[in-house]
């Protein structure tokens, strides 16, 4: 992009300006935006919760959301394609529990090594028990929900039979033994379950035949996960859901309109249960319609954003990059941003089992190379995080060790120091060659996976001072970037996950790095399989955070990936959508779904001159 | 004719086996599929997944040989191009669904480069050597140089930066609203046009020269007729045969920008279906999709073929 931007400085933008003039001329579409001011009228206020005085919540309008791509089923069966699945399904299913729209840091924690638990609330069910030895799941499930109404099921009262149901067909069990369970195993799949029953209308249990801290997360699967609740009846007549007509869910909207690959219309769910966590006298949704719309091209994105045919640019706080926030902040004043708690890295990992980073000291001469402050200065204008950090989040209570109380001999890891990275190299055996190159490798990254391609190459220009030629190759999917990953085919320098891990970071680090050797890495370390097995054995929580902060120790001090500044992150949307306010499971994963939520200031969208 | 028509249409059939081959054969060489996109989705976020029941799932685990000879099967026995790994449901559908859009888009960009580069071509060749015949000549060139993806971005960039506009999202049905349809269509149908209209007004401005300086003309010119007779009339229906061709063999063009085009103007049509289709390794639907757009070139040729009979009666079919 930035080439293309470079070619729009030229004479192009004129010829451009001259064919979009003489396009404009045929009159064939819509009228541009008025330049009206859009001055706010008095607005009515109300407390929430927490007593703050917020703008008073409206009822009716229509959000529209750009969408990277289009749902390709909507049946949580098929919920292998997330997110383009997850996108299409949140609006209409409901799970057991969510993250709490209304969640302020500092909550309680529960038995659980998930980083978010303490963030979820009961969704479909309204409590939740479990027993000491963390073995039986005993789930209350909440009344007086319905089904939407229409179909098979037409708002019949939703109950533990049907969360039976739901389970039964995912695992393959009962009336679906012969089907098998669903592709989709997430982490429902690894459930180490005995049995599973409604005892009652209202009671749902599930008994293991081990003890796993992470069962109750796998079981209420908040994160981006489509452990959504299906109606029996639906399922029998149909087979699934993959016809959208015959969708139907718990959830704040009906699915009404589907057109593959360009849009989705949600209609309000008139009979929804839920009401609004920071305006409990508020039945939720706001919004009487919901409309995403799928475009795949990212300036096209960014276009409709512009001209408010969106209200937002992306359901996911990576819908916009640092650099595409900072344009339009500057073209589009009107547009507000939110800034979102917390901060994410896409930072790479090496490749351990091949030289050069077999070796420890040229891994640590590549961190060396890199000049964290600078870069937080001159990439993100100083609004990054420069600080070194390990492989877990700081958000995430308790398990996050903080650079303050990193040994010294680690830190010292972590300092720029050009000159010392040249000795480390120069004792590695790499000495420089005649053309002043030590080594060359190469370093895949691709923006399907949320990479800063223009971060990447900017960091390589370190690299090169210290005579190391990294190539970066940017690939055009996650399919192949994946591939590569897998078989390690790339130059010794992939973007493998992760420093600042926002969520499950012992089932992270275990997929990736645990065995002889790990899956994609190339790592063989008997001390990090030893503290692996030693947190799948815990059962409390103190245990398990001493092993994770532990574990993450052993990852820095290994430098099995480099650490960088933490870029800003955080939403924009246009003015007349309201009710975002930066909360936290959206910051860390996109998991708590928004839309029900926000609300359309429709007196202020006709007055910006938007339908 | 007919038993003309009837060899050309066997000759289709070695023509659509050899590229249904190549297609099956080249997606499995590039890296990566389904799996790894399933595998790469759930990395992200922080998921895992069991490799080899996935394969079983996507029916991955057979060896490529029974995979080809069941996709054959499934096609010559039950009409079926597969079912889409992606979404679960059958390709043929998800494929008929998206063909109206890129039809439309097609025939509208076809529609603009005939109208642009047809009277340009023949004015600049009733002109030549003027200043309205380098003007259109110069059109020309800018026309096959400039990129439509480039074009197209700079359009969408541009329009939205300067006076707040983007093209329409919502697809509206041309028999709903022929009018709101237009307006989703009527750009990228021209930008999709503008290559075509290039290589159709050079063509058609170096056939009419040639055609201009025949001696039937002359004859005709001698005889009185007028010039907008002599031009229609005798002339430009001349120098359409190898016009015709070319906007034929433009359906090529179209397919491939159409691919670019659809993405960028967020149009569902079945370019964008085998874009999205590849960048997930979904086999059945690229290979289906694939198979399409080469029965729509082979049959375009076709027709073609078989117009020269009617704009040119010395042409007979044996």
């Amino acid at each position: 992009m930035s080439v293309l931007r470079d070619l729009m400085q030229s004479p192009a933008r004129v010829a451009g300006g001259v064919l979009v003039l003489a396009l404009a001329a045929t009159g064939l579409w819509g009228s541009p935006a008025t330049e009206e001011d859009p001055a706010t009228a008095e607005k009515e206020m109300v407390a929430n919760v927490y007593g703050e005085m917020v703008e008073k919540p409206q009822y009716g309008g229509t959000i529209a959301v750009a969408i990277t791509e289009s749902p390709t089923n909507f049946d949580p069966w098929f919920g292998y394609s997330v997110p383009e699945v997850l996108n299409g399904q949140e609006p209409v299913f409901e799970r057991l529990g969510d993250l709490n729209w209304a969640f302020r840091a500092g909550a309680g924690g529960q038995p659980s090594r998930y980083i978010s638990l303490p963030e979820t609330a009961g969704e479909l069910a309204e409590s939740w028990e479990v027993s000491p030895d963390l073995k039986t799941y005993t789930f209350r499930i909440r009344r007086g929900i319905h089904w939407q109404d229409k179909g098979e099921v037409a708002g019949r009262e939703f109950d533990a039979h049907d969360v039976l149901f739901t389970f039964q067909r995912n695992w393959g069990l009962e009336e679906f033994s012969e089907k098998g369970g669903g592709p989709a195993w997430w982490k429902t799949g690894q459930i180490p379950y005995e049995s599973v029953e409604a005892p009652d209308r209202w009671t749902f249990v599930i008994k293991t035949h081990t003890p796993a801290l992470d069962t109750l997360d796998q079981i209420l699967c908040a994160n981006r996960c489509p452990n959504f609740m299906v109606a029996p009846e639906v399922i029998r007549a149909h087979g699934d859901m993959s016809d959208w007509r015959n969708v139907v869910g718990t959830g704040p909207f009906m699915l009404t309109d589907f057109v593959p690959g360009s849009s989705v219309t949600y209609s309000r769910n008139p009979n929804y249960w839920n009401s609004d966590p920071l305006h409990p006298d508020n039945q939720l949704p706001y919004a009487d319609e919901v409309k995403y719309f799928v475009i795949p091209e990212p300036e096209a994105r960014v276009a409709a954003f512009r001209s408010g045919r969106v209200a937002l640019p992306g359901l996911y706080w990576s819908s916009l990059t640092f650099e595409q926030r900072r344009t339009l902040a500057q073209t589009n004043p009107e547009l507000v941003e939110v800034a979102i708690p917390g901060e994410q890295s896409t930072t790479f990992t090496f490749r351990m089992d091949r030289p050069p980073f077999d070796n420890k000291n040229v891994r640590i001469a590549m961190q060396k190379a890199i000049n964290a402050a600078e870069l937080n200065e001159l990439y993100y204008d100083g609004k990054g995080d420069p600080t070194p950090y390990g492989y877990v989040s700081t958000l995430t209570g308790g398990m996050n060790l903080p650079y303050a109380q990193w040994p010294d001999d680690i830190k010292w890891q972590y300092e720029y120091d050009p000159e010392e990275a040249e000795r480390l190299l120069d004792e590695a055996g790499y000495p420089r060659g005649a053309d002043g190159t030590r080594f060359k490798a190469g370093w895949d990254v691709t923006t399907a996976w949320g990479h800063d391609v223009d971060l990447a190459q900017a960091v390589t220009t370190y690299f090169e001072q210290i005579g190391v030629d990294v190539e970066v190759n940017e690939l055009p999917d996650g399919t192949t970037m994946q591939d590569r990953l897998s078989a390690g085919s790339h130059g010794g320098i992939t973007a493998g996950c992760c420093r600042h891990a926002p969520y499950d970071a012992y089932a992270s680090m275990r997929y990736r790095f645990y065995g002889e050797p790990g899956l994609y890495h190339g790592v063989t370390d008997a001390a990090f399989n030893a503290l692996m097995d030693q947190i799948a054995a815990a059962t409390d929580n103190e245990t398990m955070a001493e092993l994770v902060r532990a574990v993450d120790l052993h990852y820095i001090s290994e430098m099995w990936s480099v650490s960088w500044p933490l870029s800003p992150i955080g939403m924009m949307h246009q003015p007349w959508l309201k009710g975002y306010t930066g909360q936290l499971g959206a910051a860390m994963e996109g998991a708590v779904y928004l839309l029900p939520y926000l609300w359309v200031d429709q007196g202020l969208k006709a007055q910006m001159g938007h339908e | 004719m007919l038993r003309y028509v009837i060899r050309r249409l066997l000759l289709t059939i070695p023509t659509l086996f050899l590229v249904a081959t190549i297609v099956f054969l080249l997606l499995r060489l590039v890296p990566g599929d389904m799996v790894d996109t399933v595998m790469a989705r759930l990395a992200v976020l922080g998921g895992s997944v069991d490799r080899a029941a996935l394969e079983r799932a996507f029916g991955l685990d057979a060896p490529l040989h029974v995979q080809y000879v069941r996709w054959w099967a499934d096609l010559l026995l039950r009409g079926s191009l597969g079912i889409s790994m992606n979404s679960g449901q059958p390709v043929v559908p998800l494929i008929l669904g998206r063909l109206p859009v890129t039809i439309e888009l097609g025939l509208l960009a076809i529609a603009v480069s005939v109208a642009i580069g047809l009277p340009v071509g023949v004015y600049s060749a009733l002109r030549q050597d003027t200043a309205g015949d380098y003007a259109g000549r110069s059109l020309a060139i800018l026309f096959v140089a400039a990129p439509s993806f480039w074009v197209a971005t700079l359009v969408i960039l541009y329009a939205s930066l300067w006076w707040g506009w983007s093209p329409p999202l919502e697809l509206v049905p041309l028999a709903r609203d022929p009018i709101g349809n237009l307006r989703m269509f009527i750009l990228p149908a021209f930008i999709l046009g503008m290559v075509m209209a290039g290589t159709t007004m050079r063509m058609t401005r170096t056939m009419m020269l040639e055609v201009l300086r025949q001696d039937f003309i002359r004859t005709a010119y001698a005889k009185g007729l007028r010039e907008r007779l002599v031009v229609v009339g005798h002339a430009l229906k001349n120098a359409l045969i190898p016009v015709v061709t070319i906007v034929g063999a433009d359906l090529t063009v179209l397919i491939g920008g159409a691919v670019i085009i659809e993405s960028i103007f967020a149009l569902p049509g079945t370019g964008r279906l085998m874009v999205d289709a590849l960048k997930v390794r979904d086999y059945a639907l690229v290979s289906g999709v694939n198979l399409v757009f080469a029965v729509a070139v082979v049959g375009a040729n076709l027709l073609v073929d078989l117009s020269y009979a009617f704009l040119d009666p010395r042409v007979r079919y044996r």
